[in-house]
């Protein structure tokens, strides 16, 4: 493992991105497109989401941008991957940047599509459980008992969906998860995804201090507890091959990494057993697959 | 000129021809009947490597237009087809690419929307999209069809037109009638349709550019602070296409001996005549045989075939309007509640209003929802506008022929 210091000067010797962002003060999706970007050194085409935390902060990048509207991820992607195809144009990456609204509630029909076609794009998911951009409303990714403005007694959808491992069954080369408060984890899958062929996907998670109430200069140690509680391990599926990248030693309660958040106000006790129960099965579950083929 | 080549197409397969003959690049495409057969034809010619393109088998219409406006902003000609819930489906993107400035061209094999469903044709899927900034289209057979779609990549790539084509022609009766069909020469096409560049966007990076010349950035950086001046620059753009689709209807006839009128609309035995009747699609040809009936039994009365509905010839409109006594328009699509009579009748009589003397204006809702157009239904509304035309009045403004049962 590198050391910081020495991470530091390797990632940033030549920055992808001028300084500044329009996005929310700690917002943790700022650095995860930091990192993405600096580490795809590649000529690549970006497609984005419509709102400003799905890649508005890709906006001061050096590279050629597009977006179509919010279910556009998936098909706008596709459409550069191919045009590019039929050009001859081997040499350029297409990036896409999605939201968990975006990509996983509205546009999930489309990202499915793009993914059974196996288009040739590395499509991240910024997942920061609800439409934050348009002021904190519920989406398919919210979890149970959260605040939201569209949910002011908490949300009672019971589950949500396992969007990575959804992508993974569809048999694609490569799917990943990874948050910013692993970097050197995060970059590695960044790198190894951008060099393979095919439909490529990183769900990342990206806290949010606006809309999930925390103070702004925790979203690295809500990242982490987010891993080390289990409610979102870090892992990778390369071309059917499972391996869990980090382990925990031992999980700590959920309930540390919900005290730490305002918009678990009006969870209530049954639901939090609900979140440790989902998080304990699916550490063990998902630590039965390390190592293995499962497709 | 090389001999040109016939074959027995219908609509859907001569429409697939024009597309491989105009090099289409990228071609997302979600099947819809009466539509499939423009789909199972390209995924032939791809599959056997006649046409060197990307056809992209999408899971939605929504989706086959979002990958055509990306393609297309990256560098490719592109193309799709839909039509009737298709279209419906897909209006969001719709919007897009014409405010993208993107010559994207799409077939519409109309079909009418539900509820109450049908298969059969009318225009309102097509003439929904009347106020997206798309040209619009419509061919009256396979033929048509075929030279429409070429001439449509050639006027929506013009760098003073940059906007997408709707090609129209009608649900079986068009898409699935075959008829010899000319298919002209692919080196003759080559030299008519040059290789697409678009002179303002491309999103490959070492040429990379987003920017329409007179405003500015597209994309994020036009946003509604524009948004009048950017409306304004397409309104120029179907102006200009006003003027430049004469043009290349003639353009295109040198090549292959085939005019369409004068582009924008065709007169049919319109000399002299004191009444016309205006029509769109497929009910021309059945309306010609009704005309050329009347004619022998000397009847003064004759055709107009709009071919293009945007931009609306409304020049054209007026001058025939000046020199008739009545007018009948064909509607073939529905506009529930309006001012009087579909889209067809409410943008003919807008172009009229302007002369100092009008002639009378009649509307007749005819073959709505599929239903067949017969030269006898044909017959009823020439006669009524013959009469209208000799009495110097009008009964009504707006007839629904073919009603069933009686009128309420």
């Amino acid at each position: 493992m590198m050391s910081w210091n020495e991470l530091d000067k390797k990632i940033f010797e030549r920055e992808a991105r001028l300084p500044g962002h329009s996005l929310c003060p700690g917002c943790t999706g700022a650095i995860a497109e930091r990192l993405i970007f600096n580490t795809i050194k590649d000529k690549k085409i970006i497609f984005h989401g419509p709102g400003v935390c799905a890649g508005g902060g890709t906006s001061l990048l050096k590279a050629p941008k597009i977006t179509e509207y919010l279910s556009g991820t998936g098909m706008g992607p596709t459409g550069v991957s191919r045009a590019l195809k039929q050009l001859g144009r081997n040499d350029v990456k297409v990036v896409a940047m999605g939201g968990d609204g975006g990509a996983l509630d509205i546009g999930f029909g489309k990202l499915s599509a793009a993914a059974i076609r196996n288009e040739n794009y590395l499509q991240f998911v910024m997942d920061n459980e609800a439409y934050m951009n348009t002021g904190i409303q519920r989406s398919g990714q919210t979890p149970e008992g959260v605040w939201t403005t569209t949910t002011p007694a908490g949300n009672k959808t019971s589950k949500t969906k396992n969007a990575p491992m959804i992508i993974a069954y569809h048999y694609v080369p490569y799917v990943a998860t990874a948050t910013v408060g692993y970097t050197q984890d995060f970059i590695n899958k960044v790198k190894k995804a951008i060099d393979m062929d095919g439909f490529r996907y990183i769900h990342v998670l990206v806290p949010c201090p606006t809309g999930w109430r925390f103070q702004t200069k925790k979203g690295i140690e809500l990242s982490r507890l987010a891993v080390k509680s289990g409610i979102f391990p870090l892992y990778e599926i390369d071309h059917g091959k499972f391996k869990v990248t980090y382990k925990p030693k031992e999980l700590i309660p959920v309930k540390e990494y919900v005290e730490e958040q305002g918009r678990f106000r009006t969870l209530n006790e049954e639901q939090l057993m609900d979140l440790q129960r989902a998080a304990d099965f699916y550490s063990i579950h998902l630590n039965e697959l390390d190592g293995k083929n499962i497709y | 000129m090389n001999l040109p080549i016939r074959k027995l197409l219908d609509g859907n397969h001569a429409a697939a021809w024009a597309v491989k003959l105009s090099r289409a690049g990228v071609i997302p495409i979600f099947p819809i009947t009466p539509q499939t057969e423009v789909v199972s034809q390209i995924a032939d010619f791809v599959e056997k490597g006649e046409l060197k393109a990307e056809y992209v088998p999408v899971e939605s219409e929504h989706s086959a237009m979002g990958v055509a406006a990306s393609a297309s902003a990256t560098g490719c000609r592109t193309f799709t087809a839909s039509n009737s819930q298709g279209i419906v489906y897909m209006e969001e993107p719709i919007w897009w690419v014409s405010g993208w400035r993107l010559p994207v061209v799409m077939g519409i094999v109309n079909r009418a929307i539900g509820f109450p469903t049908s298969l059969g044709p009318d225009h309102n899927d097509s003439l929904l999209q009347r106020d997206t900034g798309w040209l619009q289209f419509y061919c009256e057979n396979a033929q048509e069809v075929l030279d429409t779609i070429i001439q449509a990549y050639r006027i929506g790539e013009d760098k003073n037109v940059l906007l997408p084509v709707i090609v129209a022609w009608e649900g079986f009766v068009v898409s699935h009638a075959a008829m010899p069909v000319s298919i002209p020469d692919q080196e003759d096409v080559d030299k008519f349709l040059p290789f697409y560049e678009h002179p303002y966007i491309n999103l490959v990076p070492d040429k990379y550019s987003f920017k329409i010349k007179q405003i500015g950035a597209v994309g994020e950086g036009t946003r509604f602070e524009s948004g009048t001046e950017w409306r304004y620059q397409m309104e120029l753009a179907h102006e200009y296409a006003k003027k430049l689709i004469p043009k290349i209807n003639t353009e295109y006839g040198k090549i292959t001996g085939r005019l369409y009128g004068k582009g924008l609309l065709e007169q049919y035995r319109c000399n002299g005549a004191e009444a016309v009747l205006i029509t769109m699609g497929s009910i021309t040809g059945t309306t010609r045989v009704v005309i050329d009936q009347l004619r022998e039994e000397g009847k003064p009365i004759g055709l107009v075939k709009l071919r293009t509905f945007r931009p609306f010839p409304t020049e054209a409109i007026r001058e025939i309007g000046a020199k008739v006594k009545a007018i009948g328009f064909i509607d073939r699509a529905i506009s529930q509640g309006s001012a009087g009579g579909g889209p067809g009748s409410i943008e003919t009589s807008r172009a009229l209003y302007s002369l100092e003397k009008h002639p009378l204006f009649m509307s007749f809702y005819c073959g709505l929802t599929s239903r067949e157009v017969t030269t006898d239904d044909i017959r009823d509304i020439a006669e009524t506008v013959l009469k209208a035309a000799e009495m110097g009045k009008i009964e009504k403004e707006v007839y629904w022929t073919q009603l069933r049962g009686e009128e309420l």
